[in-house]
């Protein structure tokens, strides 16, 4: 990875590197990206992707019902909010 | 003394829980102040809470089968009223809501929680030295790591301090600080124990698990914690009851095939650990266990499935610290992107935001195919190779860990480095196969070494029989 593909990945991860890190972090991931290559060697055409380690032991997929369910402690949400008023969580101006 | 022996002591009246907590706090407050074991800790919570069990089991009511009991639990679980920070200062003012199914249910059998130890931060490393509040020392050796991520709740059962405690298992954060620390530490099936109010790093890889003393002690933490829970989709429920772990460690393995796999005893292996597996393999064998060498070819690929996966699913999970709602925001963002990014870029640390680089690259458009998606086709390809060696053997035998602890400071200039000392661990996660790291003695330097048993999915019973059966051969062995 160069400097310009990590200033574009690190937009899409909302993350900014401060010029101390981008002289360590394309390297690092270049690195890091080199070992994984590896990978590239086995034979996986007629594989299927495994995305859950049960497979079918787990049964089918469960959905839960289409319901509304409370948070029973709203109180312990709005303690801990950066800034709360009102009913709203309260952040910089989205709208002109 | 195990858990078991102390609740007796409790249910016939010998000792009082406040009585048990007391001995305890003293141990706890200079523990903290030696190793930096713990993030929080609320002694007045847990005296109340003992004071409470006191009177509850004098007005007759039955003792949970943790009464008493002081443990702690990795700061990445919540516990309502308590502070949850995943050692990160993004979560460093967060107040748990509401409380972890795990860590309820331990409560509800008894069990006093003390405090919320220390750990990489949001799970992400091997040694504890990713942590916003510092690294935590290994007891043994303070000049030492203790290992990751569940750097405190290993430490705080090596070092006496409390006699139980959770943690999480990724990708070996429970049984590889558990082998350097020289205590039990297990990570069960996948889907076992609940992760609903585990802070989640890798979706599908974590795994809640016990540290203890000893195997039974394991076995009881992990009756109390496993089960089905419909707060979590991806819990298992059991056709059948599910065993009872304690009763498990107490049958025999004569008969049972243990496989050693070959890629596991090969280069990078400390000649110490070796010896001691192949020690472990002849007094199996005398037990009357048969003993297999057996194959894994796709082990040296794991490493590097694991930190594509991980780190792609951690970026999805830690999409939500954006400074809205709860955790850090900047003091003074320029506009609402900036709030986002800045909270972001002061709140995480630089393992942390390494990680969330490579998943999200890992996942993003024109390399989703040849990473993502490659790698979870690979984790198919191992899990055939590991129910193939489960048609041969019922337990693998393995080294947890490729050395035993290392110096503060020695792998952190290098991430790669740390990431290829999670070799051993790794695939169970990646499968979701049961595991346990058990202590097999100490090395020349009188570090820790541990043990590892792997057993097909859902064999968690069996992985404490042969676990109860191999700490029995140590003992008579002494």
């Amino acid at each position: 990875m160069d400097i310009k593909e990590v200033e574009k990945v690190a937009k899409l991860a909302r993350l900014e590197f401060s010029e101390e890190e981008k002289k360590k972090i394309p390297d690092q991931l270049t690195k890091i990206l080199g070992f994984i290559d590896q990978l590239k060697k086995i034979e996986t055409s007629d594989i299927e992707p495994m995305t859950q380690p049960l497979g079918d032991e787990m049964g089918e997929l469960r959905m839960n019902e289409d319901r509304l369910d409370e948070f029973i402690k709203k109180e312990n949400l709005t303690a801990i909010a950066p800034e709360f008023k009102d009913g709203f969580y309260r952040v910089k101006k989205v709208i002109e | 003394m195990s858990i078991r022996a102390v609740v007796e002591k409790i249910k016939s009246g010998e000792m009082s829980c406040s009585e048990l907590l007391q001995e305890y706090l003293p141990k706890i407050q200079d523990g903290q102040e030696k190793l930096n074991s713990y993030i929080s800790l609320f002694p007045e919570r847990a005296i109340s809470k003992a004071k409470k069990l006191d009177e509850s089991l004098a007005a007759g009511n039955e003792a949970g089968s943790m009464a008493g009991i002081p443990v702690a639990i990795k700061d990445n679980m919540h516990l309502e009223g308590s502070p949850a920070t995943c050692g990160s200062k993004i979560l460093d003012s967060y107040i748990s809501p509401y409380t972890t199914t795990a860590v309820k249910k331990l409560e509800e059998a008894g069990a006093v929680i003390i405090g919320k130890t220390n750990m990489d931060q949001f799970a992400m490393g091997s040694s504890g030295e990713t942590s916003y509040y510092g690294p935590t020392k290994n007891p043994k050796d303070l000049s030492r790591i203790p290992g990751g991520s569940s750097s405190g709740s290993a430490a705080v059962v090596a070092d006496g301090q409390v006699l139980g405690s959770l943690g999480s298992d990724t990708g070996g954060s429970i049984r590889q600080p558990a082998a350097m620390c020289g205590v039990v530490g297990m990570k069960p099936t996948y889907g076992l124990v609940s992760r609903y109010g585990l802070i989640a790093f890798a979706s599908s890889l974590d795994q809640i698990g016990p540290f203890a003393d000893n195997v039974e002690d394991a076995a009881l933490m992990l009756n109390v914690i496993a089960g089905y829970d419909p707060k979590d989709s991806t819990s298992y429920k059991y056709k059948d009851k599910i065993p009872d772990f304690v009763a498990e460690t107490k049958k025999d393995i004569k008969g049972y095939k243990f496989g050693i796999p070959r890629e596991y005893m090969a280069e990078g292996l400390s000649d110490e650990i070796r010896n001691r597996i192949e020690d472990t393999a002849k007094k199996l064998e005398k037990a009357g266990a048969e003993i297999k060498e057996v194959s894994l070819p796709l082990t040296k690929y794991a490493v590097a499935v694991y930190y594509i996966i991980a780190p792609a699913e951690a970026s999805a999970n830690l999409a939500r610290y954006d400074g809205v709602k709860y955790g850090y925001r900047t003091p003074v963002p320029k506009d609402l992107l900036d709030e986002y990014i800045s909270s972001r870029q002061e709140g995480f640390g630089s393992e942390v935001k390494r990680r969330i680089m490579l998943g999200t690259y890992a996942l993003s458009s024109g390399y989703y195919d040849a990473y993502y998606l490659k790698a979870q086709k690979v984790r198919t390809l191992m899990k055939q190779d590991f129910e193939k060696v489960f048609n041969d053997v019922d337990v693998i035998l393995s080294p947890t860990t490729p050395s035993t602890a290392f110096k503060l400071g020695e792998k952190t200039e290098d991430p790669l480095q740390m990431y290829l000392s999670d070799i051993y661990t790794i695939s169970c996660n990646l499968i979701g196969i049961p595991a346990i790291s058990i202590p097999a003695g100490v090395d020349s330097e009188g570090l820790p070494i541990g043990v590892q048993l792997m057993c097909p999915w859902l064999e968690d019973g069996r992985l404490f029989r042969a676990a109860g059966a191999i700490e029995k051969i140590y003992e008579n062995a002494e």
